[in-house]
């Protein structure tokens, strides 16, 4: 199923907006990272640093 | 072995195959369990002394890791998830276990077709009987050398590798009754080599430094406002009977019901977006499961804090 939609996919997406859907518990773990102040102080913002950061680390940790 | 020095003996006991004995220990006294002969797995339960309701979670303390360990705490069920008492000391030929539960007669009966067999349940049941305390009342025993193993389906017993002389400390952090009992299913399973022994047991006093450990474990581990008590619980009466009706005016108040979500938009590149997609099928179908699974992996690795075992989710996809 999933190979099915990722080959129906353009090889170089386009710049694009994800919609991330976030209860209130998990937009507790936002609020303590807009408390540090490290990745902005909007939601999108805060998830759009935290996904970077993380596949930053990952390519990091492959190197 | 244990670097708290015990003080003055208050209980000494020889406990013999088949038997237990259900033993209050003051916060801040230390209970020993000796090998006479060694390779005798003993069953242990544990109660809060002055609020039965409270006893040792071994669920919960298998989320720590399939064994208990020297330095570890003996944790009571949820919600009150206190510390009851803390390993100060236990020999390596020790193996604990926290699978096995505890054996009872029915499977005996089924696997030798015997039903008299002494198990943990009915010695347990017998020993805290002492105490008002019901067959019902007796919880899933830590067991301390119980030699088990686990594979993809499930455990397993092996040798047991007590040695005479070995022993396991612990320092109580609460008011406790403790209950060791010999196992009951050693003689025909290898649990305890496939012959009963004796063990020896003693209570040893507080000493200044048992004491002062005890209250700086306390403190330490139980000021969480999520650690409840019955004073917090929206009922804490105590049903005595057995039959279980619904009470027709009862409304469940469910923590954070209902829940609330908001879609929150997130910009990303083109560049960036064809590195995200690199973990479609791994982290999820969908851009948005996988940006969220992303920023958890984040989240686990870089802030979560380290209380008990540490869960790594990558290798939970081994």
């Amino acid at each position: 199923m999933a190979k099915e939609k990722q080959s129906a996919r353009p090889m170089s997406p386009r710049p694009a907006t994800v919609v991330v859907r976030f209860d209130q518990q998990q937009r507790k773990l936002l609020d303590f990272l807009r408390a540090e102040g490290k990745f902005g102080s909007e939601d999108g913002e805060i998830i759009r640093g935290v996904v970077l950061d993380y596949l930053k680390q990952q390519r990091k940790a492959k190197r | 072995m244990s670097a708290l020095k015990p003080g003055r003996t208050r209980v000494d006991l020889r406990i013999e195959p088949v038997s237990g004995k259900a033993i209050p220990v003051y916060k801040g006294e230390i209970l020993r369990i000796t090998q006479i002969e060694g390779a005798q797995c003993v069953d242990f339960n544990c109660f809060n002394l002055h609020d039965h309701k409270e006893y040792m979670a071994v669920g919960h303390m298998r989320r720590e890791g399939f064994r208990t360990a020297d330095g570890r705490l003996l944790w009571s069920n949820p919600p009150r998830y206190r510390p009851m008492m803390k390993i100060v000391g236990m020999s390596d030929t020790c193996v604990t276990d926290l699978l096995g539960a505890r054996c009872s007669a029915v499977p005996f009966e089924v696997h030798y077709g015997i039903d008299d067999q002494p198990n943990c349940q009915d010695t347990l049941a017998e020993a805290i009987g002492e105490y008002g305390l019901t067959p019902d009342d007796v919880h899933d025993s830590l067991n301390f050398w119980m030699n088990t193993e686990w594979d993809h389906i499930g455990s397993y017993t092996v040798w047991n590798t007590g040695k005479p002389g070995d022993h396991v400390d612990l320092l109580a952090l609460m008011d406790v009754l403790a209950v060791p009992v010999t196992c009951g299913s050693g003689n025909l399973w290898v649990t305890s080599n496939f012959s009963y022994k004796p063990i020896h047991v003693q209570v040893f006093e507080p000493t200044r430094q048992s004491s002062s450990l005890a209250e700086k474990e306390w403190k330490a581990n139980c000021s969480l406002k999520t650690q409840r008590t019955p004073k917090e619980f929206k009922n804490a009466t105590i049903k005595t009977s057995p039959e279980l009706k619904p009470d027709p005016t009862y409304q469940a108040d469910y923590v954070n019901f209902p829940i609330e979500w908001k879609d929150i938009k997130v910009a990303f590149s083109s560049k960036e977006l064809q590195e995200i997609w690199q973990y479609r099928g791994l982290y999820g179908d969908t851009d948005e499961e996988v940006v969220r699974t992303l920023f958890f992996h984040w989240y686990l690795e870089n802030r979560k804090k380290h209380g008990l075992r540490w869960y790594n989710l990558r290798q939970s996809h081994a």
